[in-house]
């Protein structure tokens, strides 16, 4: 599905990942009065509010939401496991997009320490909802293994995505990981193995977060006096197609076919190539990940990703950056908000407002997620 | 209290009392049996079993799966493994695999016997039926695959 009516960002806000004890209901709040102060639109003027969580009660999010204004607009909440980030931001983009309504709001928030639904990387909790005995990080790391036994990579390589994702994040005031000190190769490798060969240093973190952003149809800009400086040139959403070696059971993500094809259509609707990318958001819950999709979404060949990682391309001077606000190694992945935290990076980045780890300013930034079961959402923002 | 699971700097598992207890549909006690399903049209055959075909929604004959294959990957998982005897022969977790079962099976992933050192991609394995009390003294079956005998 492609947007027939063009759709901008029109504000976008976070809160801190992780960090400090803070409660979810604050979390939500801040992050959305950031995006309502940073669109220049009163929140009476939003037609229609999205709620992305994955974790909390099924009648959390209207009611923190009343902080906001009660302005009786349709409020929905929506779940895709670790991608709800992506589909609540897709299905605001859509709504704007095929003319229904000119603004539409997403927040997306979770809370791990306060999960209604069980950890997915706790064999005694997921079962019977997953493969008990093959938690996430089992299913990455044998990509990993197959990985280097197909391309000879190593777990150096691992690493030298993790490190890079892990300073990043040190410039981002909003990560949840805040290191005091530059993170080495060595430190990530050192750490407490998790699944060979992924040490805990190559994982995400699962803090709390939320984030916001608020989309506008051109008549939106017009009306509010509003100069756009960031527009939804791809908004997409695909599932898996069946191929070899597909698997009916555990907390699968793949294959990367899916990742493929949600990528080069985005490309054709936003009418770019990968070569286009100024800055992209991936979905590296495990380094490995990180690694496969730079091939997948065609930043390069099949089995040249190890020399994008070792030659800088991805680093934020590089030809690609690549999780450039630390990604979800480094800026955390409370589940729900992730994919919205991609939108607000990207947008810092397209605006020039990216501070410490602005990269050179991109034309096109793109935003990958997935989430088991699996679904894929990738989004392209251009700059006006 | 949080519950957040960024641990990097700790060397301590995590305690955990008791192994899951749901797993596994299609196997018999003896001998092995891997029941799949294959698709009318295609003749491709599923694990699981599914209800409809998956790539062409048509109907699908309940059949039975090779027992042996080849390992596509696998990893040692470092979580407990809270059986009395765990399938490794240490006690600081797993090993699970991918497994492409002979005759153009379909992909499973089960848990792996055999010491942590002795896994490679592309080897040969084979099922077994893997027996063991939980923590809590309850008796679970699952499958498993080892190394191919011979």
């Amino acid at each position: 599905m492609t947007l027939a009516n063009e759709v901008f960002v029109l504000g976008v806000g976070m809160s801190r990942f992780g960090g400090p004890y803070q409660p979810l209901d604050q979390r939500i709040i801040e992050a959305s009065l950031e995006a309502i102060d940073d669109s220049g639109v009163p929140f009476p003027e939003v037609q229609s509010l999205y709620l992305g969580t994955s974790l909390t009660a099924s009648t959390y999010g209207p009611p923190v939401v009343k902080d906001l204004g009660l302005t009786g607009i349709p409020i929905t909440r929506i779940e895709n496991a670790s991608a709800t980030g992506g589909a609540t931001f897709y299905e605001a983009v859509h709504a704007v997009g095929s003319g229904r309504l000119d603004l539409a709001m997403a927040i997306a928030f979770d809370d791990p320490a306060t999960s209604a639904v069980p950890d997915f990387n706790d064999v005694e909790d997921i079962s019977p909802i997953l493969d008990p005995f093959i938690p996430p990080m089992a299913f990455f790391s044998m990509w990993a293994v197959r990985r280097m036994a197909d391309h000879g990579t190593t777990p150096e390589t691992l690493a030298a995505i993790a490190t890079k994702n892990w300073n990043n994040a040190r410039l981002n005031p909003k990560a949840e990981r805040q290191a005091t000190e530059e993170i080495t190769v060595e430190r990530v490798l050192g750490s407490r193995m998790l699944a060979y060969p992924h040490t805990a240093r190559m994982a995400a973190p699962q803090g709390a977060g939320a984030a916001a952003v608020i989309v506008g149809s051109r008549k939106s800009l017009e009306r509010f006096d509003i100069t756009p400086t960031v527009r939804v040139a791809a908004a997409q959403a695909h599932s898996e197609r069946y191929g070899e070696g597909h698997l009916f059971t555990g907390a699968i993500i793949g294959p990367p076919e899916m990742v493929r094809r949600a990528a080069f259509t985005a490309y054709e609707e936003a009418g770019v190539g990968p070569e286009d990318l100024g800055a992209i958001a991936f979905h590296d819950a495990y380094a490995i990940e990180e690694l496969l999709y730079y091939e997948a979404i065609g930043l390069c060949e099949a089995g040249e990703g190890d020399r994008l990682v070792h030659d800088g391309e991805t680093a934020l001077t590089g030809r690609f950056p690549t999780s450039t606000d630390g990604g979800f190694i480094g800026r955390g992945h409370p589940s729900g908000p992730t994919g919205i935290a991609q939108i607000w990076e990207l947008t810092h980045q397209v605006r020039g407002t990216a501070g410490d780890r602005q990269v050179a300013k991109p034309s096109n930034a793109l935003a990958h997620i997935v989430g088991a079961g699996s679904v894929c959402y990738t989004h392209i923002l251009q700059s006006v | 209290m949080t519950k957040a699971t960024d641990m990097t700097d700790s060397t301590e598992t995590p305690n955990r009392s008791k192994v899951p207890t749901s797993y596994g549909f299609g196997i018999d006690d003896e001998p092995i049996v891997i029941h799949g399903s294959q698709s009318d049209e295609l003749g491709t055959t599923y694990w699981p079993p599914r209800l409809r075909c998956p790539q062409t929604g048509g109907t699908v004959s309940d059949t039975t799966l090779a027992t042996t294959g080849t390992l596509w990957s696998w990893t040692f998982v470092h979580l407990p493994w809270s059986g009395e005897e765990t399938p490794n022969g240490v006690d600081d977790g797993y090993a699970v695999g991918l497994i492409d079962l002979d005759d153009d099976g379909p992909r499973l992933g089960m848990v792996l016997l055999g010491a942590p050192d002795s896994f490679e991609v592309g080897m040969r394995v084979e099922a077994r039926e893997l027996h063991f009390k939980t923590i809590d003294g309850n008796p679970q079956s699952i499958l498993a695959f080892e190394r191919l005998a011979g």
